[in-house]
């Protein structure tokens, strides 16, 4: 059964076709690459997944339940996780809080009230297990304001991991990054659980051939190529895609 | 140094023990108040206080999830009208009785507003929590027999503790000031929980909070109600401490004016809206038997805070505290 499964799947905004009738399923620990022109649809393709936003038609299944239109916390707790192409953090609050709240929300104490959250040391280990994983434990106590843009990255990275997503949606994790910082998150993101279903956006080429075999590609809301990332670039269709062309090749 | 701050604390924050050694001193220095005194001023000091707990209870929903209502006076009116309708109508003056009655009503108007406003967010949640108060104020002028109408609920006592003791100026001020902390300590328990926690999340980020599985919603609603009983408590220490309570304790300037405290003494902290009650307090009502242009000096005072000091005295101190941090160079 697939880890996650869209079924033409449709989103306009007034007169643009944002999504158009795209298809496409995900094996469980499969990694995938999204990627497309800027524009293309692929972040608004995220949103329709997370719950952001209603598409108009299609199905959306995780783990083979239909999860269509429900609501982003809900998709939360079914197991998916996503991080933003613009980092959404907890800006005045400390590496640390940032993702042990993160931690929090499958703990089932969040209605707690009378209790310090430092009493709940549950909470204090797993987050210091996901800041090794992405690195940033020498960080713990710097606020999220004062870190560098890679870090605030990496922390973005952080938040989602540590809600124990089973499929995790990555929106250009290495988008503004220096190449070192582009090398390490690669590393990071390499040394995920295999059982982590990875579906991540991104334009670099090498980090694509780096994380994932298989390739998606979306232009102007339609996915016009599936397969072998070594297959797909060769496609004529893609390269048009890039070059600019699409609109006469879909035309012709 | 940022390094060197252990995981989980505030890094640079506002100094949590600075704040709590203050709190605890403005408490003991309040306690023996009394034996130096005059009378008047232990007067002033309680009705203070009482506006404090109401500003505290505002406060905690400005600073924390950051709901901006515009009708807290329901809460705190409501809750003395219960008092009030309990101690007069019913002849039951009974500190817990006319208490428990505030604070149910209180939290179950809470309850009811918080649903229907809380569907909306920023402008629109502010514009239906004054108009759903405003419902509140309606009803309290117009129910006459119950609430007295225009003229207002008059005759209520002081408690009495279940023909034992009955609470005068005096020991009513212990009264306030016991509740005045202790709702501080409370919200303070609350605010540092897995629930604060929260509550801080959804008022930095609610978007990022329900991408990580949190229902935002319920969690607002909570806080609403906790503070909409707080205030109601308010109410009810109000309505004893008057001795009448009317349609102005339920009316949006009485909302206003809570709102001003916050700002004033600083949101975000639980400290700064209680020392800006006081603030407010001074300027408003303190400062109208010395001048007529009390108003317009408060006016001026909000809108300098507004423009010049965003984060209100707490904020101040906060920056004073780090300059003064700074230069010892710990
Ligand atoms: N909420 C919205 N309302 C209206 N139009 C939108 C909305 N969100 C996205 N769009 C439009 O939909 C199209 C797809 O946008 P989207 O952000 O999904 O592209 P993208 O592939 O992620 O691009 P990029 O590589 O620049 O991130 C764009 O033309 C964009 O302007
Ligand atoms: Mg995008």
């Amino acid at each position: 059964m697939p880890a996650l499964e869209l079924e033409s799947v449709c989103k306009r905004f007034g007169a643009l076709s944002a999504i158009d009738g795209v298809s496409f399923a995900v094996e469980p620990g499969e990694r995938v690459a999204l990627v497309g022109p800027n524009g293309a649809g692929k972040t608004t393709l995220f949103n329709l997944i997370s719950g952001e936003l209603p598409p108009d038609s299609g199905t959306v299944r995780l783990g083979g339940r239909d999860v269509t239109r429900h609501t982003p916390e809900k998709m939360a707790r079914e197991g998916l996780g996503r991080t933003f192409q613009r980092n959404s953090l907890f800006m005045e609050s400390t590496v640390y809080e940032n993702v042990r709240l993160a931690v929090q929300a499958r703990a089932g104490v969040s209605f707690q009230m009378l209790r310090p959250i430092t009493a709940y040391s549950r909470l204090g280990e797993e987050t210091e297990r996901v800041l090794e994983l992405v690195r940033l434990s020498g960080r713990a106590g710097v606020r999220a304001s004062e870190l560098s843009y890679g870090e605030q990255r990496q922390l973005e990275l952080g938040i989602a991991l540590a809600t124990g997503p089973r499929v995790l949606l990555l929106d250009e994790p290495t988008a503004g990054m220096s190449a070192q910082e582009t090398g390490e998150m690669v590393a990071m993101l390499k040394e995920l659980p295999g059982e982590i279903t990875l579906l991540i956006v991104e334009h670099d080429m090498d980090v694509v051939g780096a994380l994932a075999r298989r390739i998606l590609v979306l232009n102007f809301g339609r996915l016009i190529a599936d397969g072998p990332l070594e297959e797909v670039r060769r496609n004529e269709e893609v390269l048009a895609a890039y070059l600019g062309v699409g609109e006469e090749v879909r035309d012709a | 140094m940022v390094e060197a701050t252990k995981p989980g604390e505030k890094a640079g924050r506002f100094p949590v023990r600075a704040g709590t050694l203050a709190v605890l001193g403005a408490l003991g220095a309040l306690a023996v108040y009394p034996f130096f005194g005059t009378t008047y001023m232990i007067g002033v000091l309680t009705e203070i206080m009482i506006l404090a707990i109401f500003a505290l209870s505002l406060g905690f929903l400005m600073g924390y999830p950051k709901l901006i209502s515009l009708g807290h006076a329901a809460f705190f009116g409501g809750g003395a009208y219960a008092a009030g309708i309990v101690a007069v109508r019913l002849e039951a003056a009974n500190l817990f009785l006319t208490l428990v009655c505030a604070l149910v009503f209180a939290t179950l108007l809470a309850v009811l507003i918080g649903v229907l406003s809380l569907r909306n967010t920023g402008i629109y949640f502010l514009m239906i929590t004054l108009a759903l108060a405003q419902l509140v104020y309606v009803v309290a002028e117009q129910w006459t027999w119950l609430t007295g109408g225009t003229d207002g609920l008059v005759g209520i006592p002081y408690p009495e503790l279940f023909g034992f003791f009955s609470f005068d100026r005096f020991s009513f001020y212990y009264l306030v000031l016991l509740l005045a902390g202790g709702a501080y300590f409370l919200l303070r328990l609350v605010t540092r929980s897995p629930f604060g926690h929260v509550l801080l999340g959804i008022g930095s980020n609610e978007r990022r909070m329900r991408a990580i599985g949190y229902g935002t919603r319920v969690y607002k609603l909570a806080a609403f109600v906790l503070s909409g009983a707080v205030a109601g408590v308010a109410g009810a220490l109000w309505a004893h401490y008057n001795g009448i309570v009317a349609p102005v304790d339920v009316n949006w300037p009485l909302s206003a004016t809570a709102l001003i405290m916050v700002i004033v003494g600083g949101a975000g902290t639980l400290v700064g809206p209680m020392l800006g009650a006081a603030v407010v307090w001074f300027l408003d009502t303190g400062l109208s038997s010395y001048t007529e242009r009390s108003t317009m000096i408060m006016g001026a005072v909000f809108i300098l805070f507004v423009f010049f000091a965003r984060g209100g005295i707490a904020g101040i101190a906060r920056s004073l505290w780090e300059r003064f941090y700074a230069r010892t160079g710990t």
